[in-house]
């Protein structure tokens, strides 16, 4: 199997993770739409949005696992993960949620949950993602480098 | 030796996945505990008022009491009140902390052209939801 048949495979199942990640993020909101209608609420979801951003999501995930091997996927997975933050974001109704419930106009801000979510998803997955990529370029580093000759002493056969 | 590498990754990525996944369900946590409250049909708030009387000028005097029964505390809160009417002054109520139990007391001045009354509550539930909650009374000019 050719080397860029198999990154094209790798991509492939990468966009499929990317995608249902994004989901389970989007998901994450949804946890209290069955509470939201129960009580007569609603929340004002921009749902074509949504799908073209687990589109992007996909794709995300497809380059990322196409590319593991290169340090730009650092860079990529970490776009992937402000995204997921955003869907989320953008299924809770974006920063500041309006909703109606028994007569009563709610707004909820959000704004630190996000941040507070950026902060702990975000910054520890990617500093690992880096000390990875490190370990496994000292790794291979290893691997170039030819190990000590050492100079061996012929036996003297004796007569 | 890059086994050993491997194993340390896998420690530091469940590290890391461990502390993000608490962090989110603690962040969380109040928010849930407030959904299902609600859910449980309980009520956040209780709401009672006395006419204390009626003064010379014609104004009636009546004591507004909302008594919060919400299962987590509300800090920098705010609770405004405004009567739409000729004469009548708002009213505002804060505080640095609503507990579970506590109440909150104004006293409004309401005369016979008042056509509704605007109550406008905000304040940050444990700290991490900034929130604010409208509600308008209608009851025609003079109720």
């Amino acid at each position: 199997m050719s080397g860029r048949f198999l990154r094209f495979l790798l991509g492939v199942a990468g966009a499929l993770v990317g995608a249902f990640s994004a989901l389970l993020w989007a998901g994450l909101a949804l946890i209290f739409s069955p509470f939201i209608p129960f009580m007569g609420g609603r929340i004002e979801q921009n749902l074509p949005l949504l799908l073209l951003l687990i589109v992007l999501a996909a794709f995300i995930g497809g380059f990322s696992a196409a590319l593991h091997d290169q340090p730009l996927s650092i860079l990529i997975r970490l776009l992937g993960r402000v995204l997921n933050v955003y869907i989320l974001q953008l299924a809770m109704g974006g920063s500041v949620t309006r909703l109606t419930l028994q007569g009563l106009n709610i707004e909820v801000d959000f704004s630190t949950f996000i941040s507070i979510v950026a902060f702990f998803y975000v910054i520890p997955l990617t500093l690992v993602d880096s000390i990875n990529y490190h370990l496994s370029s000292l790794e291979w580093e290893e691997k170039k480098t030819p190990l000590p000759q050492v100079n061996r002493v012929e036996p003297v056969l004796e007569k | 030796m890059a086994s050993q590498r491997d194993e340390a990754s896998m420690w530091l990525k469940l590290l890391a996945l461990v502390i993000s996944f608490f962090a989110i369900v603690y962040t969380l946590s109040p928010l849930v505990l407030l959904l299902n409250h609600l859910r449980g049909g309980g009520r956040i708030v209780l709401f009672s008022y006395t006419v204390l009387g009626v003064k010379p000028s014609g104004k009636t005097q009546i004591e507004i009491t909302f008594t919060y029964t919400g299962p987590i505390p509300i800090h920098e809160y705010s609770l405004s009140i405004k009567p739409y009417c000729l004469t009548c002054v708002p009213v505002t109520r804060e505080g640095k902390i609503l507990n579970p139990g506590d109440s909150i007391r104004a006293v409004l001045e309401l005369d016979s052209t008042t056509s509704r009354i605007e109550f406008t509550f905000s304040g940050s539930l444990a700290g991490i939801y900034r929130f604010k909650i409208s509600y308008n009374f209608t009851g025609g000019v003079g109720f």
